[in-house]
């Protein structure tokens, strides 16, 4: 079984052809048939490169739409639809300079969507459990406040959410994060400013540690 | 609110210095933040505070949902577009296919529509995908190669170095901007020497310190010191770190930026093996701002006995550290901490079970200390566990422990990166141990080591890690001291 590791590779270091990423799939026992009607070679074909690309790039997504929506349903759910909306156009994904950028593109307008639609109250103060009481966890567990990150991540307002995730997390720069929410350069860095602040008041009161 | 203790002289505010590091100022205004940024000790309190969010928000990709959603895309990948419609009430998806036939046949007359649709056998695959096999491979280019670094901050850019040749020759430097996809080579002129070692700035991964020496034996350890170099442009350039009048003779054993500041850059020198007892008089020097390297005091602390080859210095929070084992003892068992740059230092006796100093590592988020403690029966070693310090390395706790009956490898033995991930080799411990000698992964949070790769073989050693843009780690590196000369090896990990 191969594991793809390719993501973290710029776009410009592309060097695999088509045959390759065919060989080199990660091959799955439920092969994909063509709908009715459907040229089957060219469906194949199709499919093989697009399970490729969906598997590399679907934890990424999956995770990203988890830290936005809070809820593994709906992100399970959105995401499945960002991959469905990837195939629908996956001749334009394939052209597009930065496919990354495209699903990224489409998983946060769903998942944005997603959360505006939602009628209950997210980042209520729920209180902390014992186990992410920072005093009295053990050491190495203490690295990431997985639970608190996640409930300071809900106060905040979605956009702030998205944009602070593509900026820290996923490594996009300002301008890309921007450019992705259909934000001016101007209205990002401000809005990338506000919700640093938000986060860092949220947590703090939160019970987060200062350092 | 980001506030810092201490004001900022020229006034700078939050926003400007969240724009400064998301790069949103125009390159003047970015040149002249980017020198005061360098000597503010408010603007970097405040950075790292920033710095702090981005590294909490860090979190694995998790695959476990995959197989459900690709089994559900599979089903609707396979369904004809007309149902989609499934489940519409019926006069709603008449009206919807009478305005869709409308409007394909308007598209129809204007010309838009029905043009052939471009065929997909000749579509390259999307840039983002390059797979690896998951087994181990070399990289002949740079398989000389008997130092290896990625800088923490930027787990794409790394650096190796070597000689071929083991001798004293001009040293060979290779570096890579894309995990260790591909290298750039060439040949340093000026530093010479077979054994060499790397150190990145964790605020800069341009900003890397060389340090040569000739070979003795396999060439992975250092015999005669040749110097040691400093490049601000990612090796491009150099300059020779020179130690100061007084000990200036000695070589380097190890480099410490710290993690406080981009600023000042710690240098430990080669004590002299003729006495036994040491202090960081003439031991540590430090540069401020690229200046030359001056002694870090000149009022030497009372002199304690130490093994003079078990000696570290260590940085975290705003304090360098100056510790050492004694000797006949294998943990750390003296600390001399300072915070002025060592113009002044508090001696320490770590509490807890403190760590082998070979062991010790900042991790990534540049506070917490980690390494491994050895239970020992006598002069045997009968455990061994990962312990912590989240306090400056006064006192120490164990965290999850190693398998049972398995032993660290030597050399660098752990590895942090910015996701909270620790990397460790271990090889089996005692003749009736199972575990298999290969490399093992401390997830964030984890309670457990995981095995993630073998190494290649006898005498491996684990170097370091590279990963993706966003931190997360994607390969582990070792050089194989089997064959002459060393091999460079990669392997990728989940």
């Amino acid at each position: 079984m191969f594991s793809f590791v390719g993501s973290f590779f710029p776009a410009s270091r592309l060097r695999f052809p088509l045959s390759m990423a065919v060989r080199q799939r990660n091959t799955h026992n439920e092969a994909t048939a063509p709908p009715p009607g459907a040229d089957a070679a060219a469906f194949m074909t199709q499919s093989h490169t697009f399970e490729t690309f969906f598997r590399q790039m679907e934890p990424r997504i999956t995770t990203y739409l988890l830290r936005i929506t809070g809820e593994n349903e709906a992100a399970c759910d959105l995401s499945q639809e960002t991959f469905l909306r990837a195939w629908q156009h996956f001749s334009e994904v394939q052209r597009h300079p930065d496919p990354r950028a495209w699903l990224f593109r489409v998983a946060t307008n769903l998942g944005l969507q997603h959360v505006r639609r939602r009628r209950h109250v997210v980042g209520s103060a729920t209180p902390l459990d014992q186990q992410h009481d920072p005093a009295g966890s053990d050491p190495g567990a203490r690295w990431v406040e997985r639970a608190l990150i996640q409930q300071v991540l809900d106060g905040l307002p979605p956009k702030h959410r998205a944009l602070l995730l593509l900026r820290e997390v996923y490594g996009f720069s300002c301008a890309e994060a921007g450019e992705l929410m259909g934000m001016t350069l101007e209205a990002t860095k401000m809005a990338l400013y506000r919700a640093r602040l938000q986060f860092r008041e949220r947590y703090l009161s939160k019970g987060g540690a200062q350092s | 609110m980001i506030e810092a203790p201490m004001p900022c002289a020229d006034h700078i505010d939050l926003a400007t210095l969240s724009a400064w590091r998301d790069r949103a100022l125009t390159s003047a205004e970015y040149r002249q933040l980017t020198e005061h940024v360098a000597v503010c000790p408010s603007c970097q309190y405040r950075l790292r505070a920033i710095d702090r969010i981005g590294q909490s928000l860090q979190l694995p990709d998790t695959d476990e949902y995959q197989e459900r959603i690709w089994r559900g895309l599979q089903a609707r990948m396979r369904r004809p577009a007309a149902a989609h419609f499934a489940g519409v009430p019926r006069l709603v998806a008449a009206i919807s296919v009478l305005v869709i036939i409308a409007l394909f046949a308007l598209l129809a007359y204007r010309g838009h529509f029905l043009q052939p649709e471009k065929t997909m056998a000749t579509a390259t695959i999307p840039p983002t995908l390059t797979p690896l096999p998951a087994i181990w491979q070399s990289v002949p280019s740079v398989s000389y190669a008997v130092g290896i670094a990625f800088a923490t901050n930027d787990l794409q850019t790394g650096y190796v170095c070597g000689n071929p040749a083991s001798s004293a020759g001009p040293m060979k430097l290779g570096v890579t901007h894309d995990a260790g996809l591909t290298w750039t080579t060439s040949s340093l002129t000026e530093i010479r020497g077979g054994y060499c070692k790397i150190y990145i700035s964790p605020y800069d991964a341009l900003d890397v310190v060389l340090e040569g020496w000739t070979c003795s034996g396999n060439c992975l350890t250092g015999n005669k010191y040749m110097g040691t170099y400093r490049s601000g442009d990612g090796g491009k350039t150099w300059t020779q770190l020179v130690l100061p009048p007084g000990n200036e003779a000695s070589g380097v054993t190890a480099i410490e930026f710290p993690v406080w500041t981009p600023a000042a850059l710690f240098v430990l020198a080669e004590p002299s093996t003729s006495t036994e007892t040491i202090s960081p008089e003439h031991a540590i020097a430090v540069s401020i701002n690229g200046d030359p390297l001056t002694w870090t005091t000149e009022n030497p602390i009372t002199p304690i006995p130490a093994n003079p080859f078990s000696i570290k210095i260590f940085t975290t929070g705003n304090s360098i550290n100056f510790s050492m084992t004694q000797p006949n003892s294998f943990g750390l068992t003296d600390m001399f901490t300072s915070q002025d740059n060592g113009a002044t230092w508090v001696h320490s006796k770590p509490q807890g079970l403190s760590p082998t100093i070979g062991t010790l590592r900042t991790a990534a988020d540049r506070h917490t200390l980690v390494g491994v403690h050895d239970t020992l029966q006598g002069n045997d070693i009968i455990d061994q566990q990962a312990v912590f310090s989240t306090d400056g390395g006064k006192t120490w706790s164990a965290s999850s422990a190693f398998p049972k009956n398995s032993s660290l490898w030597e050399l660098p033995l752990v590895y942090t990166t910015l996701d909270g991930s620790m990397f460790v080799a271990l090889t089996p411990f005692g003749v009736s141990s199972s575990v298999q000698q290969g490399i093992y992964k401390l997830a964030p949070r984890g309670t457990s080591w995981v095995f993630v790769a073998p190494l290649v073989g006898e005498g491996s050693t684990f170097v370091a890690v590279s990963g993706d843009s966003t931190g997360l780690p994607k390969i582990v590196w070792e050089i194989d001291i089997a064959n002459s000369p060393p091999t460079l090896e990669f392997h990728p990990i989940r």
